[in-house]
């Protein structure tokens, strides 16, 4: 979206804001309780994976992924193998484990990359502006004129599968949005008093920068940094999906998806599973992403 | 033909921003769309250059006897293409040409000549064949998949924000067996299968959520869209697919028919990827809907006029639904990444034979004119519909237009 | 016209139940204007907002409402449906926010008489121009046509007095009509109040924070505090011998122009108190200058106070200008503070 069209999209969210913001109300109490269940989740979902990666398959209840089990050929979940078997009878919550730590990774360190340079493209611009903003914007708009899927898919194509390559890809994709957004933020806060105070002193600008505007735009950095992990992780997995990311024998979780359609009738689980995991783990970073920004700055969120 | 009545719009759509936002801060606008337009086509165009691979694949190709450029050319024309051909192809696709040439032929060719170039190179099916056949298909999904979006946003956007000024009620007593028994022949009808499960759970939430109403009714509402809001496209879609023309025989893969085919036969070949790309949009809708419509109904007017006397419903859909949906329509405006979002991965899941799939051959089958032709299209668009809603929100709140020299 | 008895409205908070109206009775007779007077939060909007059925999603109302002698609770449906608006209207305090401003006049004028009266469209709009003309707005048939933003202030207050006379109530309430206009403007739209009341024989009630609004304007007065009628009376009786403490001190704290220059303003001390935690005893008590032990304990009702002249009441156990409320003030006065525990110092000032 725009610029524009975004700043007024956002500013009609925050009306919503009035009517539940009171911090005693039961309705508060219950995104509380939903608010540490989410963390709660993303915090398991990340060390499972961490110890899948560190750990192997000498943890009790991991297989060797691409291990093949006779016995039990694309069989549905079962205690043994609680997410199922895929065709060769891979346990499929190995490889979901598995194929977390690239998914994750993957997600982790676009956003990783596009908090610094697409942060500090937005501090700069919104601090310094004039023809630093200029630039700055107009390289944003570039970038996000084609849409985000596309974007991606034609990189991967004129380069290669490699992880490097997406991970390039996925970046292109975080760091104007987020820089828009912590450019959008700068502005206000460069806009208040204590900086403008600070600047009278004779404070260098840089100085200011670093001291007082950047730490209170953190905040809202950091909540849309949850946000966008699980954009990344949404637009990997797409691509995935459609066979477009990272080569075979490496697993990602649209893998696992797009392996289990072929023979859905048979498979339904090799779907299911990896597509619960993600669904529940998206809507955690966009839950607590949310949260967060309420905290923060209330007129962005909306739950 | 289309391409001209295309030209001729956009003319018209140029002359009307000229007119309403006055000429120079239109000029700067559309410079800059321009501006923009060209630097993407421009991007492309130089990072398909750099594909030609790696050096020791370069050099191989020299050997053969093609140009070390041809990559590309060799993907595209695939196993069995003379050296001739692979020439051929490196000759017409400008391979040898520094970037800047490169492009500046590219645009040329489409600009000047109006010459979209060919589909697939090996067969030599014409680009814009192609997309007379395949966008239609395209954009009817396109089109479904809004209304079904807005037709659902809209009144859960109305209700849900008229609840959320309300107390919670009270379930009355006979809810819960009923609701139980609701439950049950779903259950029986639906055969306590998977998809049914997840069914179950959000239906029973919905009714006890139209019954209690109120500040409970909204919230809830504003959970269901933040879930939906999170679960990814192509997941939605397998899940639907599974629970529709898997499990149960409701819809056929049997590809798109289209219109000449019959309404039924139309209808029926496309319904359920429109409804999954409607379920994916409804939740952006119902947030602004509801979000504009809480506003508003704040504002003294309605207080104004409920002491007139008039009923709820009337004030609601008469006084306070028009102003709430300016947001909604500008979004929908915007929604063209959903367009291309949906056209792949819809269209890969759904064996829908559109834009979207295309795409995907195209770039498996390296034809790298075509792409370009096509990005450099649908970023004009996008860029076009952005700068044409930028410019008729400065018409309606000419803060922007200060804002925006600061 | 109107009888309001014991009139409670409680809203449920997370924060727990707030009591706005705490049991007000009054009854206005056909053709009177009555002025509810109190400061902000008083309960006085909640009440005028209640009586024409506005109360918001979580509010409880107790006690009846009868309006034209029809109690409103046994209302049918359909009734109910054409009664507000037709029989009652009001008319809001802020004519900026009080018209749609994506609706043009005319519309916003016939919309309730073509809901309610059922006239036909070009009815509707002759109606619609008589009643611009009535409000005194120059050249009806082109304002008709305009846009809410293209009115100024005191023409959109005109306005919303049209339209709140489009179905000829016989009630009228206005909430604090001028307190949003400049002080010129605010006379002439008090005159054409007068005047349409005069003409239409209706009945009004007129809230306002004013004094001097209510003293110029009304046959009847009531004093409101914390959701209660503390003094009611002829405007005349009240303003002459005003009983009640709270009523004094409002009047006190009005600047006074008869006074010498630099003379110091006399505010009451502390504030009003919280609605979700009340006080037992008199709401005023911790304010009042006149509390003793008594006023903590149990909340006088309207009727006490001896010498109930035509209709003046005050619910005070020692009222000013009383025996028993010279007494109180002296005993206050010697222990330097009230029962409440409020320093004497700062609520007499120049007594001391």
């Amino acid at each position: 979206m725009t610029n524009v069209a975004q700043e007024i999209a956002v500013e009609s969210q925050h009306a919503a804001e009035a009517q539940a913001a009171d911090p005693e109300s039961k309705g508060a109490k219950k995104r509380n309780t939903l608010f540490a269940v989410a963390v709660g989740w993303l915090v398991l979902v990340f060390s499972v994976v961490l110890l899948g990666w560190i750990f192997g398959d000498s943890l009790p209840f991991l297989r060797d992924p691409d291990g093949i089990n006779q016995d039990a050929l694309n069989a549905g979940p079962s205690w043994k193998y609680p997410f199922g078997n895929a065709s060769f009878g891979e346990d499929v919550f190995s490889q979901v484990v598995e194929g977390g730590r690239v998914s994750l990774r993957i997600a982790t360190v676009v956003t990783a990359l596009g908090i610094v340079i697409g942060g500090a493209m937005g501090l700069f611009a919104g601090y310094y502006r004039g023809l630093v903003d200029s630039l700055v914007r107009l390289v944003i708009n570039v970038m996000l004129s084609i849409p985000a899927l596309l974007l991606v898919i034609f990189i991967v194509t004129i380069r290669d599968q490699s992880e490097i390559t997406v991970i390039f890809a996925l970046t292109l994709l975080a760091i104007p949005a987020l820089a828009r957004i912590v450019r959008a933020s700068t502005l206000q806060v460069a806009d208040r008093e204590f900086v403008k105070a600070a600047e009278v002193l004779g404070v260098k600008r840089s100085k200011i920068l670093l001291r007082e505007v950047t730490p209170n735009v953190m905040p809202t950095l950091i909540s849309f940094a949850f946000l966008t992990t699980g954009i990344i992780i949404v637009v990997e997995g797409t691509l995935s999906f459609l066979g477009l990311s990272v080569e075979p024998p490496t697993i990602t979780w649209g893998k696992i998806i797009a392996e289990g359609r072929i023979k859905f009738a048979d498979t339904p689980h090799m779907v299911a599973m990896p597509g619960l995991i993600i669904f529940l783990t998206v809507l955690s970073l966009n839950f607590v992403g949310d949260q967060l920004l309420k905290r923060f700055d209330i007129r962005e969120a909306s739950l | 033909m289309i391409l001209v009545l295309v030209l001729l719009v956009v003319l018209a759509l140029v002359a009307w921003i000229v007119y309403a936002a006055g000429p120079k801060f239109a000029l700067k606008r559309l410079g800059g769309a321009v501006l923009v337009l060209v630097l993407v086509t421009f991007g492309v165009s130089a990072m398909l250059s750099f594909t030609s691979g790696e050096e020791s694949t370069r050099q191989a190709l020299e050997d053969l006897g093609v140009s070390r450029n041809a990559q590309p050319c060799v993907t595209a024309l695939g196993t069995g293409a003379s050296v001739e051909n692979v020439n051929q192809c490196v000759d017409d696709r400008n391979l040898d040409d520094n970037v800047v040439v490169q492009y500046a032929k590219w645009a040329k060719q489409i600009v000047v000549d109006r010459d979209l170039g060919l589909a697939f190179y090996k067969n030599g099916e014409k680009l814009s064949d192609t997309m007379e056949q395949r966008l239609p298909r395209t954009a009817w999904l396109f089109l479904y998949s809004q209304l079904t979006a807005l037709l659902l946003a809209i009144p859960l956007g109305i209700w849900s924000a008229y609840q959320a000024g309300r107390g919670s009620g009270r379930l009355p007593k006979w809810v819960l067996p009923a609701g139980v028994g609701v439950l049950l022949l779903i259950g029986i009808f639906g055969g306590f299968r998977l998809t049914s499960l997840f069914a179950l759970i959000i239906a029973a939430a919905a009714v006890y959520s139209i019954f209690a109403g109120g500040r409970l009714a909204d919230n809830n509402t504003n959970f269901l869209a933040f879930a939906l809001l999170s679960i990814p496209v192509f997941v939605l879609g397998e899940t639907l697919r599974y629970a529709f023309a898997i499990e149960r025989d409701i819809y056929q893969l049997t590809g798109y028919q289209p219109w000449s085919a019959g309404a039924g036969e139309h209808i029926k070949s496309i319904w359920l990827p429109a409804l999954v790309l409607g379920l994916a949009a409804t939740p952006v809708y119902l947030r602004l809907l509801r979000a504009d419509m809480i506003q508003n109904l704040q504002q003294d007017f309605v207080s104004v006029a409920k002491a007139k006397g008039m009923s709820n419903t009337h004030i609601l859909l008469r006084h306070v639904l028009r102003p709430s949906t300016v947001t909604l329509i500008t979004v929908l405006g915007l929604n063209i990444a959903q367009l291309v979002n949906g056209a792949i991965v819809v269209e890969f899941i759904y064996d829908l034979d559109g834009m979207g799939s295309y795409l995907i051959a195209a770039f498996a089958r390296r034809e790298f004119f075509a792409v370009q032709t096509i990005v450099a299209l649908v970023a004009a668009l996008f860029i076009f519909t952005n700068t044409l809603i930028d410019v008729l929100y400065t018409a309606v709140d000419p803060r922007v237009k200060a804002d925006d020299d600061r | 016209m109107l009888k309001v008895d014991d009139l409670t409205v409680d809203f449920s908070t997370p924060a727990g139940n707030l009591r706005a109206v705490d049991g007000v009775s009054l009854e206005l007779a056909e053709g009177e204007t009555y002025a509810i007077v109190g400061e902000s939060g008083s309960g006085k909007s909640v009440f005028a907002r209640t009586l024409i059925n506005l109360l918001a999603g979580n509010g409880d109302r107790g006690g009846s409402i009868e309006i034209g002698g029809r109690d409103i609770d046994t209302l049918s449906k359909g009734e109910s449906k054409h009664f507000f608006g037709v029989d009652v209207a009001m008319v809001f305090q802020d004519p900026m926010t009080s018209l749609n401003p994506v609706k043009r006049i005319d519309a916003q004028l016939m919309e309730a008489m073509r809901y309610h009266l059922k006239v036909s469209k070009s009815e509707a709009k002759d109606r619609a121009i008589a009643l611009l003309k009535q409000v005194h707005i120059p050249s009806p048939e082109q304002r008709m046509r305009q846009y809410p933003h293209e009115l100024s202030g005191g023409m959109r207050q005109r306005v919303v007095i049209a339209m709140a006379l489009a179905c000829e109530p016989r009630l009228l309430i206005a909430d604090e009509p001028t307190t949003a206009l400049d002080v010129t403007v605010q006379k002439s739209i008090l005159d054409l109040l007068d005047e349409l009341r005069i003409e239409r024989k209706m009945s009004m009630i007129l809230v306002t924070h004013d004094l001097g609004v209510a003293r110029g304007r009304a046959d009847r007065v009531g004093v409101m505090y914390a959701g209660r009628l503390m003094e009611v009376g002829k405007t005349e009786d009240l303003f002459a011998e005003m009983r009640h403490p709270y009523t004094q001190a409002l009047l006190e704290s009005i600047p006074n122009p008869a006074k010498p220059s630099h003379t110091r303003l006399q505010p009451i001390p502390g504030r009003p108190p919280n609605l979700l935690d009340p006080p037992t005893g008199c709401a005023f008590a911790a304010r009042c200058r006149h509390a003793r032990p008594d006023c903590l304990e149990s909340k006088p009702d309207l009727a006490d106070g001896a010498g109930r002249i035509d209709g003046h009441r005050w619910a005070c156990f020692h009222p000013v200008g009383t025996p028993e409320g010279e007494a109180a003030l002296r005993t206050n006065l010697d222990a330097g503070e009230n029962a409440a525990g409020l320093s004497m110092a700062e609520v007499v000032g120049e007594l001391v």
